[in-house]
């Protein structure tokens, strides 16, 4: 009887034994999905950091392109004036540290220097002081002297402003200061600082 | 695979302790139908078996490192797949542990034909849980009623009625399907 039994539980354990069954649908996949969400993920990010290096390459290259391209490049601005007749160029040299462009009044000593061949050829003005000052720019538009154009009619020059040189002099000329003592009231004060007389030919 | 592998056990059991997915889908293929099998015989559906299933896959990956390697890998294995079943079962719905006051079932005339002809599934899907439950762990687990009241926090007692009651309850069930079977062919 009991191992009528035995034998039973013995089939029943047998066949559960023998038996395989194949499962109905992919289970791996889900096995795999849930281990990789259960994975300890690493704290950094690591498709991040490589868009770091990149990002941190690319600007590293570009910078080190760029200062390779212009080492002592001289670059000349041309800026016209309104009559088309000033010409300002302006030497960058790049390797000086130290570059400042100086005031009209400069420009105007340098033009006396060489009278005669600098008229109607662009001013250059170019000053190099210590090494180790840093660059300082300024604007070009605010070293082009302002011109105040006067209808030509209403101007009267000096009688001999065709000898003198179109740029400021240093000297005075006999001439022009008697003119000037003799029409004070005539003389006036431009906001360049340079006088004009004005005289009503139509008057006398 | 095989060449990748070979016979060493312990080479695949590094490998997984590694965490290599190679070695993993290695150890799947080679035991997906039978502990398919094993969780069947708890959980009566087949989707929610293998529902049990992926769960102690992903257990047996996770707390690979905590096997020592003192015995069997795939023994080690199909505990867990076992524990996840129970836990289903658990979990599910509360078990109620049947003590009926029956007769023994007896019908010694038809004990010859028992041996060979019956589906076991079909039989265990009809015991309740509980007798399913403590049926598999001492009869196809070979669990002792210790280890058995343990892992099912019952009395050692208990366990043994329930181990009584589900034997009787397949006999029952077998010889059930018998009667109706004849009759239908008669």
């Amino acid at each position: 009887m009991n191992t009528i039994k035995n034998n039973f539980e013995n089939q029943i354990r047998k066949q559960i034994e023998e038996r395989e069954i194949n499962p109905s649908r992919d289970l791996w996949s889900e096995i795999q999905n849930h281990t990789q969400n259960n994975r300890p993920k690493s704290k950094l990010n690591w498709l991040l950091v490589a868009a770091c290096l990149i990002l941190l390459f690319s600007l590293g290259s570009v910078l080190v392109f760029y200062n390779k391209q212009k080492p002592s490049e001289v670059q000349i601005t041309e800026g016209k004036t309104s009559s088309g007749a000033k010409k300002v160029i302006r030497e960058v040299v790049k390797e000086s540290p130290a570059m400042v462009l100086q005031d009209v009044k400069k420009k105007d000593e340098t033009k006396n220097t060489e009278p005669s061949e600098n008229l109607g050829a662009p001013e250059a003005v170019v000053s190099r002081d210590n090494k180790k000052l840093p660059v300082i720019k300024e604007n070009t538009s605010e070293l082009v002297p302002v011109i105040i154009e006067t209808p030509p009619a209403k101007i009267i020059a000096q009688t001999d402003s065709a000898k003198v040189p179109a740029g400021r002099k240093r000297y005075v000329d006999p001439s022009t200061l008697l003119f000037s003592v003799e029409h004070k009231d005539a003389i006036e004060k431009t906001k360049g600082k340079s006088n004009v007389a004005t005289i009503d030919l139509n008057g006398k | 695979m095989k060449l990748l592998f070979g016979n060493k056990k312990e080479d695949l059991l590094s490998r997984l302790k590694k965490q290599d997915a190679a070695a993993q889908k290695f150890f799947y293929d080679q035991n997906v139908k039978k502990f398919l099998s094993v969780s069947k015989s708890y959980v009566s559906d087949l989707y929610q078996a293998e529902d049990c299933l992926i769960r102690a896959f992903c257990k047996i990956f996770q707390h690979i490192e905590s096997f020592r390697g003192d015995g069997n890998l795939e023994g080690w294995a199909r505990r867990i797949v076992v524990n996840e079943c129970l836990n289903f079962i658990k979990s599910r719905k509360t078990v109620f542990y049947l003590d009926e006051i029956n007769q023994p079932f007896m019908d010694e005339s038809n004990e010859e034909e028992l041996v060979f002809d019956f589906n076991a599934q079909e039989l265990l899907d009809q015991l309740p849980d509980a007798y399913k439950m403590v049926f598999n762990l001492y009869v196809l687990e070979g669990y002792s009623h210790q280890e058995i009241a343990d892992t099912l926090q019952i009395s050692i007692a208990m366990s043994k009625t329930q181990l009584f009651r589900a034997k009787e309850r397949l006999r029952k069930i077998y010889f059930q399907q018998q009667k109706t079977l004849k009759n239908e062919h008669y």
